[in-house]
């Protein structure tokens, strides 16, 4: 069975669980702990090793769902899964206190990602009108990146229709990318 | 709408707050005139290029539109994929997408209209030395629409 892995990335907070419920078919295996940095993000508890959901796609396909915890101290899982991995959603709230530095950071660190399939930003809570405008981040990852041509959505990450379409770019941006390889082209 | 890519654009983006402009931390407003436009664009040219566009131009994406805000079908979002990685003529981009070539004009005049395409006349091109041409790679193995994202699109359909 092709397994195709979709990673998503993002600060504390940012709604990468929610964002995998939305789209998962399965239960979300969610590895949870006590949240001690309620300055970050309000809740409960967030994730400490990663949140798995998929999709089956048909009999030879399946696209597995991974969120990786936010907090760097976690970040020896984003190894591990950013070698399997084909593409990346990377989650920011908009209502954080430096949410483009926290998508460039992420953006940075799993830049593989984009080189060899496809990156896509999505900025959650956007709806509450604080934060830069979604064209700041689009112009700040176009600075930072010129060389990159990123899909930047607000998404609410509840709600299906919208992490369904931000899955389909994703999708469409690792296939057109594998057509256009030289070895596909040549 | 005369000029959608010249002065009126420029002087856009030089507007504090505006695209390239300060932003600071501050309430912003959505952009509902993206919203308007991209629906112009699909529904005021039944089917033709409008006016400002050249059937011989390529057209390349310059900036995503924001498509979660946008009533839009995965015709859109694959010929979007498809502008994004390569300059392409509206018949071009109708033909590599497998969509009626009144589709891919429509999109280019919504896309247009939104200022985030970048054209790019034939003399242009052909005027410059090759090596600073731009890459126009022709995408003879767009993924048929039977790839992966037409099956996630079906079982997500279901």
């Amino acid at each position: 069975m092709a397994e195709h892995v979709i990673l998503f990335a993002g600060p504390m907070g940012a709604g990468k669980t929610t964002a995998i419920e939305a789209l998962s078919e399965v239960p979300v295996v969610r590895t949870e702990a006590a949240n001690t940095d309620r300055v970050t993000a309000d809740k409960e508890t967030t994730t400490v090793a990663l949140d798995y959901g998929e999709i089956t796609v048909s009999d030879t396909d399946k696209v597995r769902l991974y969120g990786i915890p936010g907090q760097r101290r976690f970040d020896f899982m984003w190894q591990i899964l950013k070698d399997r991995a084909r593409g990346l959603i990377v989650l920011v709230n908009a209502d954080a206190v430096d949410p483009i530095a926290d998508m460039l950071t992420f953006i940075d660190e799993f830049r593989v990602l984009h080189e060899r399939g496809g990156v896509v930003v999505g900025i959650t809570r956007a709806d509450l009108g604080v934060g830069p405008s979604p064209s700041a981040f689009a112009d700040a990852l176009q600075v930072a990146h010129p060389e990159m041509l990123v899909p930047v959505f607000t998404v609410d990450p509840r709600k299906t229709d919208q992490m369904t379409t931000v899955l389909l770019a994703l999708v469409a941006n690792i296939e057109m990318r594998a057509a256009l390889s030289p070895e596909a082209i040549h | 709408v005369d000029d959608p890519h010249g002065r009126h654009a420029r002087r856009a983006r030089r507007r504090p707050g505006g695209p390239g402009g300060a932003v600071g931390r501050r309430r912003h407003h959505r952009h509902p005139l993206h919203t308007l436009l991209w629906h112009i664009g699909l529904n005021s040219f039944p089917g033709e290029l409008a006016w400002w566009l050249q059937r011989d131009d390529r057209y390349r994406l310059v900036r995503w539109p924001n498509f979660t805000t946008l009533a839009h079908t995965p015709d859109h979002v694959r010929m979007t994929s498809l502008l994004g990685y390569a300059s392409l003529t509206v018949d071009e981009l109708a033909e590599q997408a497998n969509v009626a070539p009144a589709e891919a004009r429509r999109l280019v005049t919504a896309f247009s209209l939104m200022r985030i395409l970048r054209s790019e006349s034939p003399d242009v091109a052909l005027a410059r030395p090759a090596l600073q041409r731009e890459t126009t790679a022709q995408p003879t193995a767009v993924p048929a629409r039977g790839g992966l994202f037409r099956r996630l699109l079906d079982r997500l359909a279901r």
